[in-house]
């Protein structure tokens, strides 16, 4: 009878839910949207008091007074606003509900089973919130970083682009292709970066068959659907040169003040926004093929090149880099987000490696010996406070930006922390492990490995969980400059084309892939404190 | 970081079966002064302490806590420095710990990482051969009666447990001196009743010298044959009483009550609560 109760209870519950929602949804074309936002979270609120007073058993008929009291509320707004259902919402809503019946059936259940579901319900709680206040704000007007192009003069052209605030980023002069062919291409490259233009101010009369034309089609081929063309009629016609071009890129900037949609993403639009982003492309399965050998032959040649090229990390490791951005690319073509999620995790293993594999004897060390400590321990404090990003111009100039640069970053940016610590579980040694292995007479060696590396352990092990976090945090800015691949370069690449859909999608997939490194690292933080009897008991 | 790290394993020395029937000296302390120096300015801890322990001798330090009865074990275990005096083991003058004198922490310092076969093995070095460790190991292991739990991780035994761990790793190296500092302190009754009676065992058949730390007056009437009465900082020997019951002892004696009777007087303590 209490399980039907029960069962009952949290479809009602849930269908309150959803009503909540729809009254949150109903803002959409009225002016007072965040009113209704408020409503849905309201409504929310309301749930969520009755369900865990339900779900803990205690004072029932108060948590159905409650529950009852926002069915009213939320039924009374419904009606006053007359509302029409949308299809995107009914997916959240629905996952609520479900997750309240399973919920209802399962509070009997095992602890584990319970926690998840809980967890469910924190997940399906947190998107109603994102997508009432997504609904609720109205997004401002965008404008976009525009390129634009002075009229031709004797085959050269001088191509500007400006940023949102109308500022020159950059200007260059490019020499028009003279039939086929498209040389200033990696001119354009260059000049685009890391701020690809949205839109495109040709000077009036050049159509795309002309030069000019033809350049501006590969560059919209290279970057994707982020460029649109404008012809831009031009009132004086004496303006030369970078002069001309920056004020037809100001004029269109204004023109074509960019709303991305009427609302900011809500969860619906992100998960359409991924799925787009997941669909796999099987015919460029054999570009993938194709570029896997070389990456392994590429090794070889590596070692090869060691002696004569060792000054140089970045020409020794040139080969290896360039078959790993190819294979990327393809991977890239093959399936979006598995190529750029690939990239980035790549990217994150490789400079934790070696971070780890370099921090945590360095830490130990330092914590060992007081002299070395003496020595380098002001150094690595006032390096460690410097944000890895503040090392991107280093990075670049130094290491030639892209990958080697991406894998730098994080190195340093897990490195500081993971030798801190390191030396921190030393000098917090419990006295009494360090006088019962002077005791017995153990040599500095196995004093190191029998006593001091288990001892430090679990220090070790979390800060290590730590620093992967960090790592997978400034991945995403390590990302945003002179790479190609990677859910950094996504959300920067996604922003510049104004996909504010895309832009939330990627959050989620490096949300959801932080996540799981988490979770990854502390199960094995258990398993090897477990097996070392360091464990909780 | 400042500590320093004693010889390699050594192999305890053989028990010398001749040893001349008087009772002479094992340890000798000869006026040992020791001062914290802190911040606020120098807290003088020992002051002229003079102390024989002689050999195969059970001898308990009590004193008030905070007195420096820890401070001194530590200086005599060499894991503490001291100002001046000097501390003698076997007519040498001693400066860094060593197998043959083997401290008992008061929480037990066994390895957690460790099963309880690699740490009773842990103080017999890596060079020895499996099968005369294992021995070895098998026999103290039988002795502290932790037979089946060889392969158990601390964390899977009882405080008890672990201290007799700790007993079997301190004598599984035949020192010669076990430094006892409050080895009960962190047990319950119970545990720590069984734990005595089982230290007095163990003690017995293997011959040991124990100095043992305690503010546990009733624990040092049970357990010592002479009795180092410490005062209040900064502390010197008060005075050194024999224990004359013979065990087992029952605390429950005449003698027994007069002799704590006694201690709690030279501690200036009033034990009528």
């Amino acid at each position: 009878m209490s399980f039907v109760k029960k069962i009952a209870g949290a479809i009602a519950i849930g269908l309150l839910v959803y009503f909540g929602w729809i009254i949150a949804i109903s803002g959409r074309s009225v002016e007072n949207a965040d009113v209704n936002a408020a409503k849905g979270i309201a409504a929310l609120a309301f749930t969520w008091v009755s369900f865990i007073s339900v779900s803990t058993g205690r004072t029932r008929y108060f948590s159905y007074a409650i529950g009852l009291v926002g069915v009213a509320f939320v039924w009374l707004s419904f009606i006053e606003e007359k509302s029409i259902l949308e299809y995107p919402t009914i997916a959240a809503s629905a996952a609520v509900i479900i997750y309240l019946i399973v919920h209802g059936i399962i509070f009997e259940q095992s602890e584990r089973v319970a926690n998840i579901a809980w967890a469910l319900g924190g997940v399906a709680t947190f998107l109603i919130i994102w997508g009432s206040i997504s609904l609720a704000a109205t997004p401002k007007g965008v404008k976009p970083v525009t390129l634009a192009f002075s009229t031709p003069v004797n085959d050269s052209v001088v191509a500007v682009i400006i940023d949102e605030k109308g500022g020159v980023v950059t200007q260059d002069i490019l020499i028009l292709p003279p039939k086929d062919s498209i040389e200033s291409l990696p001119k354009l490259r260059t000049l685009f970066g890391s701020s690809q233009p949205t839109l495109t101010a040709m000077p009036p009369g050049s159509p795309p068959a002309s030069s000019l034309g033809k350049l501006f089609l590969s560059a919209k081929a290279e970057y994707g659907g982020g460029l649109e063309c404008f012809e831009q009629d031009i009132k004086e016609k004496n303006l030369v040169s970078a002069g001309e071009a920056i004020q037809r890129a100001r004029e269109l900037q204004i023109t074509h003040l960019y709303y991305p949609r009427s609302t900011l993403p809500d969860p619906t639009r992100a998960f359409i926004a991924l799925v787009d982003l997941s669909k796999t492309h099987v015919s460029s399965w054999k570009g993938v093929i194709d570029s896997t050998p070389p990456l392994f032959t590429s090794i070889p040649q590596l070692f090869k090149t060691i002696p004569s090229a060792f000054p140089d990390p970045q020409g020794m490791l040139a080969p290896l880099i360039t078959a790993l951005d190819d294979f990327q690319r393809q991977l890239t073509r093959f399936n979006e987000i598995l190529g750029h999620a690939f990239a980035s995790i790549l990217r994150v293993a490789v400079g934790f490696f070696f971070a780890s594999a370099l921090g945590i004897p360095f830490g130990l060390a330092i914590g060992s010996f007081a002299k070395l400590n003496a020595t380098v321990n002001s150094v690595v404090q006032a390096l460690r406070p410097i944000s890895p990003i503040a090392w991107l111009p280093v990075a670049t100039i130094g290491l030639g930006g892209g990958t080697l640069a991406a894998f730098f970053l994080i190195f340093l940016s897990s490195f500081f922390a993971i030798v801190i610590s390191a030396a921190a579980a030393v000098a917090t040694l419990d006295l009494k492990y360090r006088r019962s292995a002077m005791n017995f007479g153990i040599r500095r060696y196995e004093f190191a490995r029998c006593v001091l590396v288990p001892a430090c352990m679990p220090s070790i092990l979390t800060s290590l969980r730590v620093a992967v976090g960090i790592a997978w945090i400034v991945i995403v800015a390590a990302e945003m400059l002179g790479v190609e691949q990677g859910l950094g370069y996504l959300v920067l690449d996604a922003r510049n084309q104004l996909n504010y859909d895309r832009v939330v999608a990627a959050m989620m997939v490096i949300g959801i892939i932080g996540l799981t490194i988490d979770i990854i690292f502390r199960h094995f933080e258990q398993i090897v404190l477990e097996r070392r009897g360091l464990g909780a008991p | 970081m400042n500590y320093h790290l004693g010889d390699a394993f050594a192999t305890p020395e053989t028990k010398n079966t001749k040893r001349p029937t008087e009772i002479r000296s094992k340890i000798v302390v000869r006026n040992v002064q020791k001062t914290f120096r802190t911040k606020k300015g120098d807290v003088p801890v020992l002051e002229n302490i003079n102390l024989d322990v002689r050999d195969r001798e059970f001898l308990a330090i009590v004193g008030p806590s905070g007195c420096g009865k820890s401070t001194l074990l530590n200086c005599i275990a060499c894991f503490d420095p001291y100002d001046s005096g000097a501390i003698e083991i076997d007519g040498e003058l001693i400066r860094k710990p060593s197998p043959k004198r083997v401290f008992v922490f008061q929480e037990p310092g066994i390895f957690p990482w460790y099963s309880v076969w690699d740490n009773i093995g842990f103080g017999l070095g890596r060079k020895m051969p499996f099968k005369q460790k294992h021995e070895i190991v098998m026999r103290y292991i039988e002795l502290v009666g932790l037979k089946g739990f060889e392969k158990a991780l601390p964390n899977e035994l009882s405080g008890g447990m672990k201290q007799r761990v700790e007993f079997a790793r301190a004598l599984a190296v035949e020192p010669d001196v076990l430094f006892l500092d409050e080895p009960f302190g962190a047990l319950d009754a119970f545990t720590r009743l069984e734990m005595r009676r089982e230290i007095v065992r163990i003690w017995k058949a293997t011959g040991k010298t124990c100095l043992l730390v305690t503010h546990d007056v009733e624990e040092a009437c049970e357990l010592a044959d002479r009795i180092a009465v410490m005062t209040r900082r900064p502390a010197t020997i008060k005075e050194i009483i024999e224990n004359p019951i013979p065990r087992p002892r029952d605390p429950d004696l005449k003698e027994f009550r007069d002799l704590k009777d006694h201690i709690f007087d030279l501690l200036g303590v009033e034990r009528r609560v």
